[in-house]
């Protein structure tokens, strides 16, 4: 198709007086007798060539993924990666409890059908597939399911679907490496709810790999935070302090092996020290929206999700600007 | 809003009626997970909006119910 549009560009320029179709009809022809065949059939041939030039292939889709590979882990509501082809998420809803898989159409959630299955009922997420592999995020236990349709409409932040956390008990589990000797990237998409209670902090990523080493990135009022525990021990990472309930963009880059991060808010650099609250336990798991143990959601609204196994740092500029660019944040 | 009690197996009889009464099927297994307090002696389940129970009812738990240890 390419060679087509670039021919059909080329030859307009130099044969005035014919449509683009009938001198690539033409060029066709001509190579092929050249080749030593024949066209039996040039209306035919003109009906595909007019076909071809009127409905040209749209351009090829590049994912965040496509770009920045070897994610462990990447949950979204738009297409992350051009070589995934499951869906987005799996829904149930409130009105039967039947549950249904939801795809992309353009790229993005396919809210039609999201909205026409729900049904003018709640919708809730039971899973959260990962488009980098099969480590998908899960949730068996009903009241624990963050929600994405509240009512037959469709949760969004910026115009852009999302999945609410509601209540302090949601969370969604998928498996973390049982060992990490690699540092960790995670790149999240969240609207905070900044609350007075005791639950305005709480983590949004906690990444546990056993029972002595650990990351947590999360909300609290007043800010993000960022707490390591490396071989038992606790540190206090950089944060960022401020109070919004925007649609934020959130970069860390925890640096194990040195215990230390960089994390960017909006694209800007935090460096306070946020204590915030996290607790864990000895699975090697990831949480997304809540601690390990559960009941401390910051109930954030959650649109993206993705975790490196890796630094990350000298691609955070490009990463950011392919999500900002879809969702408008900053 | 939450049923407490500090028998347990009275919140796991009331989760399981919710279970029998909604039917789940698929990745959900059941309506909620008991809570306990930290005293060893007290429970919570989250209510169901559709299920009673002549259980006692907290509008919500307060923070003594969830531990604080942050490693």
């Amino acid at each position: 198709m390419a060679l087509i549009n670039g021919l059909s560009i080329y030859l307009s320029n130099r044969q005035g007086g014919l449509s683009a179709e009938q001198i690539l009809v033409n060029a066709f022809k001509a190579r092929v007798e050249a080749d030593g065949g024949s066209v039996e059939n040039t209306a035919c041939l003109t009906n595909d060539v007019e076909y071809l030039t009127t409905n040209p292939e749209p351009a090829a889709f590049t994912g965040l993924l496509d770009t920045y590979s070897g994610a462990a882990a990447a949950y979204s509501l738009r297409l992350l990666s051009s070589t995934y082809s499951g869906n987005a998420i799996k829904v149930r809803r409130a009105s039967d409890n039947v549950e249904q898989d939801i795809g992309f159409v353009d790229n993005e959630l396919d809210t039609s059908s999201l909205e026409t299955f729900c049904s003018g009922t709640d919708g809730f997420v039971t899973t959260w597939y990962d488009q980098s592999g099969s480590n998908n995020a899960t949730q068996t236990t009903a009241a624990n399911q963050p929600k994405i349709v509240s009512s037959g409409t469709t949760i969004t932040e910026n115009s852009k679907p999302t999945i609410q956390w509601v209540d302090t008990s949601d969370i969604l589990t998928a498996v973390a490496s049982t060992s990490i000797s690699n540092d960790l990237t995670a790149i999240a998409v969240n609207a905070s709810n900044v609350q007075s209670s005791q639950f305005a902090n709480g983590p949004i990523l906690q990444y546990n790999v056993d029972s002595s080493n650990h990351i947590s990135i999360g909300y609290r009022y007043g800010g993000y935070f960022t707490r390591l525990t490396k071989a038992g021990s606790t540190l206090t990472l950089n944060g960022y302090d401020f109070s919004s309930t925007s649609l934020n963009l959130v970069f860390d880059y925890v640096d194990y092996t040195n215990a230390s991060n960089e994390i960017y808010v909006d694209n800007v650099s935090g460096s306070d020290a946020n204590a915030g609250r996290s607790n864990f336990d000895s699975t090697s798991r990831i949480d997304i929206g809540n601690r390990t143990l559960g009941s401390l959601s910051p109930q954030t609204a959650i649109s993206e999700m993705i975790i490196y196994e890796s630094d990350q740092s000298t691609n955070r500029t490009g990463i950011q600007s392919n999500i900002n660019d879809f969702y408008s944040i900053y | 809003m939450y049923y407490t009690s500090q028998n347990r197996e009275e919140l796991v009889a009331y989760n399981e009626a919710v279970n029998s009464g909604e039917g789940y099927n698929g990745t959900t297994t059941q309506w909620a997970e008991i809570i306990e307090h930290p005293n060893g002696a007290d429970y919570a389940i989250l209510k169901h909006p559709k299920y009673d129970a002549e259980l006692t009812i907290e509008e919500t738990l307060g923070e003594d119910w969830f531990p604080q240890n942050d490693i």
